[in-house]
């Protein structure tokens, strides 16, 4: 699905993308991620083709609190590969993504179609797809688990005036099989008897997403424009999450753009969840992106338009910095995050 | 699918009066784009995901957890 956004964006023109993103917490965590995207036409529609990875290198609460190594070093490689066609006010998209490091294997295919409508005031779009994945402890592929998640999504987008677009969009994400970490343990400690037991986490098998988002974009001036976004999740494990995200975005001239970000978001954990177990349950998890917590984001991103030369029409550079904070309301190993996310990019479109 | 085109031409008569060609300057720019760079949002959905319960909504971001 990821490449299928991708072609669909370069119908006509080839496009490069290449970017660089550097992710570091306070969690002793560090992810590289380099990135490149390419688009081409074809005499009948458009190619495209992305690599992407994450060298993460981590001594993260999970493993300290559990794992017998002390920093871990781990590599995931993701290839994809799209084609997208466009007839009259149509655009057919198909996507292929495949993933894998050394605990984990996934493959994903989508299929989308955008309508525009009403003069091209209206766009209305349908994607489908589906995602095979294996996850088994590092070391012993034998023991692998699948997981499938099938995804159906829908949007929405109108011209609401000269100066005003927006969006509606839902997504419907149904993923059934293994969705613990194969990595953690639940402690169990019970009042009665000195000490605790840990067990491997045990998440419900069946998990389905529901996710509404709605997205407007209004022009403040010749050079200004505000962005706003809000997501209600809700999901059958009990997790219910807002997300809400601004966005300005300054445009002096044809050089210079400046896009200065906010998010907040906020989560109600997963029914399931306890901080302490106290007696064996059914289902229990270790998971701090289950617990109740709320995060705040911020950031700053240049992008410098260079000049045009020869047979390159545009050449873009870019550089953003996010910090990220988040709360963890109940969860006592780790009471909260500060991560900073640096990112380069280029893009050439011929 | 007669119904949701049915029911997109509803909505969008509903709407606004319609914006021509010629007015959707300001809408081409940078700055009006509701989906911003894909890979950027490629990148950054995948970080959020992995440290979020939440996801979809964004746009997908890949298999794998790459995590930790």
């Amino acid at each position: 699905m990821t490449l299928a956004v991708v072609a669909a964006l370069a119908l006509a023109q080839t496009d490069v993308d290449a970017r660089l993103s550097i992710y570091t917490d306070s969690d002793r965590t560090t992810v590289v991620s380099p990135f490149v995207s390419a688009s081409a036409p074809i005499p009948e529609g458009t190619v495209s083709a992305g690599y992407t990875a994450d060298i993460i290198t981590t001594a993260s609460v999970d493993i300290r609190t559990m794992a017998s190594q002390k920093i871990v070093h781990d590599t995931r490689h993701q290839v994809s590969v799209g084609y997208s066609d466009k007839i009259k006010d149509t655009t057919v998209t198909a996507g292929y993504v495949f993933s894998e490091e050394n605990d984990y294997l996934s493959h994903g295919g989508s299929l989308s179609a955008t309508q525009d409508l009403l003069e091209k005031n209206v766009t209305l779009g349908l994607n489908a797809g589906y995602e095979h994945n294996l996850v088994w402890r590092a070391g012993d592929f034998g023991g692998n688990k699948p997981f499938d998640v099938f995804t159906l999504g829908a949007i929405y987008t109108q011209v609401l005036g000269p100066k005003l677009i927006g969006s509606v969009s839902y997504d419907l994400i149904y993923g059934y099989g293994f969705q613990a970490s194969p990595y953690r343990y639940v402690f169990i400690s019970i009042p009665s008897d000195p000490g605790h037991v840990a067990v491997p986490e045990t998440d419900p098998p069946l998990r389905v997403r529901n996710a509404l988002t709605g997205k407007i974009a209004q022009s403040l001036s010749d050079w200004i424009a505000l962005q706003g976004d809000y997501r209600f999740y809700a999901d059958s494990w009990g997790v219910v999450a807002h997300t809400v995200a601004a966005r300005l975005i300054f445009e002096p001239g044809d050089a210079w753009t400046v896009r200065i970000t906010a998010r907040g978001y906020v989560q109600q954990g997963a029914s399931f969840y306890q901080p302490v177990y106290t007696e064996p349950l059914e289902f229990m998890t270790a998971g701090r992106e289950l617990c109740n917590f709320w995060s705040a984001l911020g950031g700053v991103k240049v992008i410098y338009n260079y000049p045009s030369r020869g047979t390159t029409r545009i050449v873009s550079f870019d550089a953003k910095i996010d910090l990220l904070y988040i709360d963890y309301l109940n969860f006592p190993a780790l009471p909260y995050r500060i991560a900073e996310v640096y990112e380069l990019g280029m893009n050439l479109r011929f | 699918m007669r119904l949701i085109v049915t029911l997109t031409i509803l909505l969008g008569s509903f709407a606004c009066a319609p914006v021509h060609q010629y007015q959707r300057g300001t809408l081409a720019r940078d700055g009006m784009q509701l989906e911003g760079d894909p890979g950027e949002a490629q990148l950054n959905a995948h970080m959020l995901q992995s440290r979020e319960g939440a996801a979809g909504g964004y746009g997908t971001a890949g298999g794998g957890c790459g995590c930790n």
